[in-house]
């Protein structure tokens, strides 16, 4: 039986490289932790006390899909705790699954104006 | 009475809070333990079951499965306390702590062993170590208590005359009639040994004395034989006095309600209080007590 003529192996190794700057700490605004989430409340808290320390403050709920939420302080003295997470919650717990951390910026733009009488 | 450092687990596998519940079950898995107490720095934050971690993303850390602050008793501690503290906060485990170090941990299994060693298995009424557990706590909670001593007439020769499986049955019977007789009055029945049974009840004797009669009628009557009992009561006339030494009191309250239970057969109403054995003592030669 004539043997077959095999032609060299072309297989190749393309490397690709980025990079992307790593934020300190690697949260926005607001941390959405799901009940089956692979960290939970207590871990992101002492993730984000190391890393922004006294900076952010966990809030516990008890609503399905999230448990907790992990937010930054400042937000929390423009806007009561309540009407915030009641906010986060209603646009974008649905959004969310059980197994997920979502993290969530929130911008507070405050508009002002006043009316001067002129004489 | 065992106490809680007898039964318990010494020195359990303890896990970190920041540890994984991966590796939590890990430790449980290889040390065949239900539960891990969780210590930080040596202070102690709770415990930990297999049932806490079931369905929890194994990379969370201990911490967050962490409920509650943890429930724990002394090691000094009776195991009925432990065992009403149990039932009371619906736990199966509890952590022995001593100025705040763990020294080991309850289970509920243990604890129902230990039990089942203090309890008759012919009538399922806990033994004379409980009552005289019992007694002492009702002591040194400064709370008076009355103690009823009862001795069935001539047992031995019933169990001689009928044989020891109908002697059986008389203990079942009399178990039964106390038993219900306690919990009418807010008592507990005991097996002393023997043919000898007590109760304990935690208040004066005043209001328990009118309804003594009850466990003497109708006379008991196993299978058309009738079963003769004597009533000794001791207690219930201190009237919240405290007690210096619990053990001794308690020593002296049983002594005095199975003399007077002794006395009592020989009486046609087949009940003697304690003030009749001091009496019937000072009467007999040399001060004895008579019985």
């Amino acid at each position: 039986m004539a043997k077959r003529r095999e032609s060299p192996s072309k297989r190749q190794l393309e490397l690709r490289l980025s990079g992307q700057a790593f934020e300190i700490p690697p949260l926005w605004d607001v941390l959405l932790i799901g009940h089956q989430a692979p960290i939970g409340p207590e871990a992101a808290k002492r993730m984000a006390e190391s890393l922004a320390p006294g900076q952010f403050e966990l809030v516990r709920v008890q609503r399905a899909p999230v448990e907790a939420l992990l937010v930054r302080k400042s937000l929390l003295k423009a806007l009561a705790a309540e009407p915030l997470v009641e906010l986060l919650l209603e646009e974008l717990a649905p959004l969310l699954g059980e197994d997920q951390v979502v993290r969530a910026q929130v911008e507070i733009v405050l508009h002002t104006g006043r009316t001067i009488r002129l004489e | 009475m065992a106490r809680v450092r007898e039964i318990m687990t010494k020195a359990p596998v303890t896990v970190n809070p920041w540890a994984s519940v991966r590796e939590a079950a890990r430790l449980m898995a290889r040390h065949r333990v239900g539960s891990l107490p969780v210590l930080l720095d040596g202070a102690l934050l709770g415990v930990i079951t297999s049932r806490d971690l079931r369905g929890v993303h194994p990379n969370r850390v201990v911490q967050d499965v962490l409920k509650g602050p943890p429930l724990c008793i002394s090691p000094e501690a009776s195991l009925l306390e432990a065992r009403a503290l149990m039932e009371e906060k619906g736990v199966e485990r509890l952590l022995v702590v001593k100025e705040g170090r763990l020294l080991g941990l309850l289970t509920k299994r243990t604890l129902a062993f230990a039990l089942g060693q203090r309890f008759d298995p012919l009538t399922g009424l806990p033994r004379a170590d409980l009552l005289r557990d019992g007694l002492e706590r009702c002591l040194g909670r400064g709370l008076d208590p009355t103690l009823v001593f009862a001795d069935l007439d001539d047992f031995g020769k019933l169990n001689k005359r009928l044989g020891h499986t109908f002697g059986d049955r008389v203990l079942q019977a009399v178990a039964e009639r106390f038993t219900a007789f306690a919990r009418r009055h807010r008592g507990e029945a005991y097996r002393y040994g023997g043919d000898e049974f007590a109760l304990l009840f935690p208040r004066l004797r005043q209001g328990l004395l009118p309804h003594l009669q009850a466990l003497l009628d109708p006379p008991l009557v196993v299978e058309g034989v009738r079963v003769g009992l004597s009533l000794g009561v001791s207690g219930g006339r201190r009237r919240r006095r405290r007690p210096g030494n619990p053990r001794a009191t308690a020593d002296d309250l049983l002594r005095l309600a199975s003399l007077a239970s002794t006395l009592a057969k020989g009486r046609p109403e087949r009940i003697a209080l304690s003030e009749d054995v001091e009496r019937a003592s000072a009467r007999a030669p040399g001060g004895a007590p008579a019985p």
